[in-house]
């Protein structure tokens, strides 16, 4: 017996030490980064919108410097809510690891979005947020920055006295909120004299934009610029201003960018444009997602951030990048 | 103690451990570095080409604008303002058609006017052109062209294309430009068809180390990356490596003497070890796989040699408790076989030693035996002549007669020769001669009496056993006393044994000179001096040697004085006799 024992007792740490290196082999092996399922739910799919193009480039880049095959859906256009919702509880019922998601409606997503989070999907939000506290974490412009940066700039353009008028997309959302709160905010600290007449909302039509532009200049004499919130508020405050021959008169600031923005910043009639960073909203949206995957603790709001763009640095190559993401002439 | 085989397997095991492990990692190593540098050669080549491609856009627009500024309605266009603008557009619009990858041709007469390819472009109102780069640059070149970054280009109204601008002034001094725009796009899906894994990319800097393509420039303006900009610039051509958060990457560089761009390939090394898992499982495979055949073989191995060597050993150990005969199977053809070899050479020896010794001792004590036989009759026929020549002295002539007769007859038993052994009634009739002899030497003052069980006749016994017994009674017994001394002599078999008792009434011997009588050597020089006991000690010696240490002479005082001698032998029948082994 001892004899045997003593013959085994080599052969059986030999063997030991095989199973040792295969399994610490085997652990190696263990793939490091599980293929995880990520879904997009964005706002928009139609390929004419440039802001989501720019989120989805951002999205893409993401994907690739991370290896992940995220798929991507949403309503074709921004406004259709139910469309969103529906196509939200599609991708819910297929269980994936995780969703970025650009919500259309502030209330109308957020029990989807509880129920999503009560099935383990972990949720990333990014351009606009929801009531529930479900998602990890919010990245988008803030808002209130993002105005105090145009409210600086008007005051600076108009004088410690000027007067000025904010035209907005739509009462009691979100981005017209902050925003002009960051203007007025900033604005009373850059023009302790100044005035503001008010805020005329437009309901986001280009049209009612341009009249009230109108009718600011024609009734208000005092007035010595406007601000303008959104990109379609923008171009019809600015349509105004030109066609009412006051460019450089009546100073302006926006929101955005377009071709036709640019073009009428190029002409002088826009004086600045606040521009957001869509292709970080959807830079970060994938990659903090991935963090909140990982089990890594995230920010629960990531701002990303805004810039003031004006004649002088409108072709900077950083701005360039910025206002023409594109290559291709699009 | 540690084992030859244990030893053997620990020094095999760290050796071979040792080797594997150090083989391994540098076989890994080496194949890991070679790999690099294919992978590093592979992205050189693919950066070179990419490099080509984008000089060849570049040549193309060169000879373009080569072919225009020598075209002699532009020279005069761009002299004076004067030439045929229309053929200018129509040489312009011929160019760009057969080239999609030209999104603008323009000239810029010496009063800005412009002329495009398409006429229904029309400058952008905002723009002035002599503030822009491409024009001041263009002049400052004096007739060279003059290539831009990556840039929007926005002099045409309502259009904002990404495009490389190549600039020049038609005549050197002249103020008249030629503007010739390369779609950007087409540099971009170039390098971008280069694939440099899944995660590597290709990026561009220009002379002055500005991004002209980077597919996360956004990230990069945003500070959300960073890029090794300054380390590219740095290095010009070839290639280094960078390690970010333990990821190691590959930068590989090479600069275009055409634009100044420097194109970089971004390599992850990681993914240039594509197959690297693979490749560790299969060193650690193989590196197991051997180490567990070594370590096998070397049991094996251990064992073929620790397994003799313990077969060796327990036959030592055999031999150590005294089996000599044992003798080695030999099976081994190597260092263990001529071991076993010399050891049953050494164990023949020890057992013709032993056996030579066995038969040394044999014949020693058979010419001991003999020698104390022989010593007797010199010292008996001493005291018989001594006691014949007394007698003659005294002329007592009957008793010397009675004496001669009876000392021949004595003599006749004990010259007997060839037997040791003789039977109990010669022996009985050869000390009767003796007490015969002895009672006419010491006349009335000695008599005797002899009593011998009738069975015990035929019975052997050794020759001249009681004679020296008597005569040691007589001389320390009796002697000693005045007159009147009785030896009696009594044969009786008892319990097996056949027994000789020979009584005096002498003055008896007490138990320490009886035990030294009979321990003290045979044949020492103190024996010899003392002739009256070596008689008795001879007689003890002998029936020891002869019977066995068992079997031998004592002594005993009797009750009322005297000496009993008593002499124990084994019962030995008439046919029996043989000399036996002690």
């Amino acid at each position: 017996m001892k004899q045997t024992a003593q013959h085994l007792a080599p052969i059986i740490v030999a063997l030991v030490l095989v199973a040792f290196g295969v399994i610490g082999l085997l652990a190696m092996h263990s793939p490091r980064d599980r293929n995880r399922e990520i879904t997009v739910v964005l706002k928009s799919t139609n390929p004419e919108m440039e802001f989501w193009q720019i989120v989805r480039a951002g999205i893409d880049t993401a994907a690739r410097e991370y290896n992940v095959s995220p798929s991507i859906v949403g309503p074709w256009l921004e406004r259709d809510i139910e469309d969103q919702i529906r196509i939200f509880e599609e991708v819910i019922e297929e269980r994936p690891d995780g969703v970025v998601l650009a919500a259309s409606d502030y209330e109308a997503l957020s029990p989807l979005a509880d129920r999503a989070r009560d099935a383990g999907i972990r949720i990333v939000t990014i351009d606009s947020g929801l009531r529930t506290d479900a998602a990890s974490s919010f990245i988008a412009t803030d808002n209130v920055l993002a105005g105090r940066k145009a409210g600086e700039r008007i005051a600076r353009l108009v004088g410690p006295t000027g007067t000025i008028a904010l035209i907005s997309h739509i009462r009691e959302v979100a981005t017209a909120i902050d925003r002009e709160r960051g203007v007025r905010e900033a604005f009373a600290q850059a023009a302790a004299e100044g005035e503001v007449l008010g805020t005329w909302f437009t309901d986001n039509v280009v049209e009612r934009a341009y009249e009230h532009a109108m009718r600011l200049m024609e009734e208000e004499e005092s007035i010595d610029g406007i601000v303008a919130m959104n990109e379609l508020t923008t171009i019809g405050a600015a349509r105004a201003i030109r066609d009412a021959g006051m460019a450089g008169r009546i100073r302006f600031v926006g929101f955005d960018h377009s071709s036709e923005e640019i073009a009428l910043l190029e002409e002088g009639v826009i004086d600045a444009l606040v521009v957001q960073k869509p292709f970080n909203m959807g830079y970060l949206g994938v990659t903090t997602l991935l963090d909140v995957l990982a089990g890594k603790r995230v920010e629960p709001e990531i701002d990303t951030g805004a810039v003031l763009v004006d004649r002088e640095n409108l072709f900077t190559p950083e701005n360039q990048r910025l206002l023409f993401p594109f290559a291709d002439n699009r | 103690m540690r084992s030859v085989q244990s030893a053997m397997l620990l020094a095999f095991s760290v050796l071979v451990l040792l080797t594997v492990i150090i083989m391994g990692l540098v076989a890994y190593t080496l194949a890991e570095d070679s790999l690099v540098q294919t992978a590093r050669d592979y992205t050189a080549q693919l950066i070179s080409q990419a490099r080509q491609g984008i000089d060849t856009y570049i040549d193309h627009m060169q000879d373009i604008s080569e072919v225009v500024v020598r075209n002699a309605s532009v020279k005069s266009l761009a002299r004076d303002g004067s030439g045929d603008k229309a053929n200018v557009e129509a040489l312009l619009s011929s160019i760009q058609q057969t080239r999609d990858d030209i999104s603008l041709m323009l000239i810029l007469d010496s009063q800005l006017q412009p002329v495009f390819h398409n006429s229904e472009l029309e400058l952008n109102p905002a723009v002035e052109p002599a503030r822009q780069e491409w024009y001041r640059r263009a002049l400052e070149a004096h007739g060279r062209s003059v290539i831009s970054s990556a840039r929007v280009q926005n002099i045409v109204r309502d259009r904002y294309p990404w495009v490389i601008t190549l600039s020049r002034t038609i005549d050197a001094g002249s103020e008249a430009v030629f503007v010739i725009d390369l779609n950007f796009r087409v540099i971009e899906e170039m390098i971008e068809r280069v694939e440099l894994g899944r995660r590597g990319y290709i990026f561009v800097l220009d002379e002055d180390g500005e991004l002209v393509f980077h597919p996360q420039q956004q990230l990069i303006y945003g500070n959300l990356r960073s890029e090794r900009i300054e380390e590219v610039m740095q290095v010009g051509q070839g290639s280094f490596k960078i390690t970010v958060n333990d990821d190691p990457m590959l930068y590989t560089v090479d600069r275009s003497e055409r634009t100044g761009w420097r194109i970089v390939g971004v390599n992850y090394v990681d993914e240039l070890l594509h197959n690297r898992q693979a490749m560790q499982w299969y060193y650690a495979l193989w590196a197991l796989v051997c180490f567990a055949a070594v370590i096998l073989i070397s049991v094996i191995l251990a064992s073929q040699i620790s397994r003799p060597l313990r077969a060796l050993r327990e036959s030592m150990r055999a031999v150590e408790e005294g089996n000599f005969a044992l003798r080695l199977e030999n099976r081994w053809h190597n260092e263990i076989g001529d071991l076993a070899n010399d050891f049953n050479l050494m164990l023949d020896t020890i057992d013709r030693l032993i056996r030579e010794n066995e038969r040394e001792q044999e014949a020693k004590r058979i010419s001991e035996l003999r020698a104390l036989q022989n010593q007797i009759t010199p010292h008996f026929l001493y005291n018989t002549l001594d006691s014949i020549i007394w007698m003659a002295d005294a002329k007592r002539f009957e008793d010397v007669i009675e004496m001669t007769s009876a000392l021949a007859r004595l003599l006749r038993l004990s010259i007997r020769q060839g037997d040791e052994l003789v039977t109990v009634s010669d022996e009985i009739e050869h000390v009767a001669s003796y007490l015969q002899i002895q009672c006419i030497r010491y006349r009335d003052n000695l008599d005797y009496s002899i009593d011998v069980e009738p069975g015990t006749t035929g019975h052997r016994t050794l020759k001249v056993l009681l004679q020296p017994i008597v005569e040691n009674a007589i001389y320390h017994g009796l002697r000693e006393r005045d007159g009147d001394g009785h030896v009696a002599i009594r044969c009786y078999t008892n319990e097996e044994c056949l027994v000789f008792e020979v009584e005096d009434n002498g003055v008896g011997i007490d138990r320490e000179r009886a035990v030294q009588l009979l321990e003290e050597d045979a044949g020492t020089d103190e024996a010899e001096r003392r002739p009256a006991s070596v008689g008795l000690r001879n007689v003890h010696e002998r029936v020891r040697l002869y019977y066995g240490s068992d079997f031998g002479v004592s002594f005993e005082t009797c009750s009322a004085g005297g000496t009993r001698v008593r002499i124990t032998q084994p019962l030995v029948g008439a046919s029996q006799g043989v000399l036996q082994h002690v």
